[in-house]
């Protein structure tokens, strides 16, 4: 997998709420995948979906409709950018 | 001489094939730690705790998965909501039927805390009027805490109806016996902490229990400490689930809750609960027809969970359980079963009382076995 290119990257607060969320997106047929957070993003014990930027606006509403609260971060250059919400 | 399991109450035995093979399939395959490392046991293991979170929701209608905390048992569970929640000035309101695990803490809080409580009566058969529980309401009054069916007599209280007339206190609910017995719905019944073990009816391993929340409610944590989230900070998580656990879940015994619910749902409540009625009616027939032998608690069957408390004229229950022990292989509890005041209630403390208690993996067979060797003890 190539971890974050192209992808953007949803972080939650835990681990509870990444596997809630991969249950969303699971059922509704957008790909994600379980990564572990990127350094360059947080120094969490945690893991992040990654999931296809052109699948993100479909992704925020399906998790925004369960009530999930989720930060977004875009790849650039070597880092990564906050996008909001 | 084949052994009789008759202490379901305690502890349930056996457990379901699936639950077994559940824990050594996790042990032996994927034992990882849930929401620390982020490989592929860590993650296996992760999404073990959640499904299981969701198993519980679900099978409690708890309106949402984080709501869901696991504990190491109901114990631990009442112990959070009571020394979470009351503070110096507030009342409680509870029954003459709890086990120690309620009256404890509160006995301690009472001591220590300034915590104030009422114990509402019961009757000789461990019934609760709901309308004795409104009438102990004050303004001050923070919980109203129920067990759903006594531990000594079997008997089944009227969560419900308490449910409706509870006014603004919260409402906790020991479900120790009765969870994996008979349905529960916690938003149908307006239970705010609804606290259950793993080991008893739920058909999972001992170690495991847990506490669902009607919403985010603010307790204070029994403990602080790793939760794998926000590890950058000293401050303990504010969010659910993770507020109210630290440091490596159980998660064999959440991995082996998980198949125990699930079992319960594949076999049907209303079928386990038909079994357990069939085990109990002839228990009580059976019983009832032994001169000598006195029996405590509703004598309805559908009124009371798989437990019968009896007494032997002219022996004490421990030497009556120690005799079916020995002779009879027939494993039961004698004594106070840790609810001396449910004892007060029925009429049988300082003794107590043998505890017959049946579930679901009992048979007819056993039953008038049991009914025999309580017959021929009594004629000792």
């Amino acid at each position: 997998m190539k971890s974050a290119e192209c992808k953007t990257i949803f972080i939650f607060d835990s681990v509870h709420y990444v596997l809630k969320a991969e249950k969303v997106l699971k059922k509704e047929n957008i790909p994600c995948e379980l990564i572990p957070v990127p350094r360059e993003i947080s120094s969490d014990c945690g893991m992040a979906l990654a999931i296809d930027e052109s699948a993100g606006g479909v992704a925020r509403e399906k998790l925004a409709e369960h009530h999930l609260e989720f930060y977004i971060f875009r790849k650039a250059g070597k880092g990564y950018f906050k996008a909001p919400v | 001489m084949t052994p009789i399991y008759c202490d379901q109450a305690a502890t349930s035995f056996p457990k379901p094939r699936a639950v077994i093979e559940a824990i050594s399939s996790f042990l032996t395959n994927t034992s990882g730690s849930p929401g620390r490392s982020a490989h592929g046991y860590a993650i296996e293991a992760g999404r073990a705790v959640f499904e299981a979170r969701e198993t519980v929701a679900d099978f409690f209608n708890c309106p949402s998965s984080e709501q869901v905390i696991f504990t190491a048992n109901v114990t631990e569970s009442l112990n959070l909501v009571l020394l979470g929640l009351l503070q110096s000035g507030d009342h409680v309101v509870t029954t003459s039927m709890e086990h120690n695990s309620v009256m404890r803490p509160l006995q301690y809080l009472k001591e220590s805390g300034n915590v104030d409580f009422t114990v509402v009566s019961c009757d000789d058969q461990g019934r609760l009027d709901p309308e004795n529980i409104q009438r102990a309401l004050r303004p001050e009054t923070r919980l109203v805490a129920v067990n759903h069916a006594s531990n000594v007599t079997g008997t089944i209280l009227p969560i419900e109806a308490v449910g409706e007339i509870k006014g603004n206190a919260f409402f906790l609910v020991d479900t120790a016996q009765s969870a994996g017995v008979i349905p529960i719905d916690m938003q149908e019944a307006r239970v705010d902490f609804l606290a259950f073990t793993g080991h008893k009816s739920l058909l999972g391993p001992t170690g495991i229990g847990g506490l669902c929340l009607s919403k985010d409610i603010r307790l204070n944590p029994l403990k602080r400490g790793g939760t794998g989230s926000r590890s950058e900070s000293w401050a303990h998580p504010d969010f659910l689930p993770d507020r109210y656990e630290s440091g490596t879940p159980n998660t064999l015994g959440i991995v082996g809750l998980n198949a125990g619910i699930r079992f319960i749902q594949e076999q049907g409540l209303e079928r386990i609960r038909a079994h357990e009625l069939r085990l109990i009616r002839q228990m009580m027939e059976g019983l009832s027809g032994i001169k000598g032998v006195k029996i405590y608690g509703p004598r309805a069957a559908d009124k009371k969970t798989g437990i019968v408390s009896l007494n032997i004229e002219d022996k004490s229950p421990s030497e009556v359980c120690l005799i079916l022990d020995r002779k009879y292989g027939i494993m039961t509890r004698g004594g106070l079963q840790c609810a001396p005041i449910a004892h007060k209630t029925i009429g049988t403390f300082p003794g107590g009382t043998v505890r017959l208690s049946l579930g679901y993996f009992n048979t007819l067979e056993e039953v008038d076995q049991v009914i025999r060797a309580i017959y021929e003890i009594s004629k000792m």
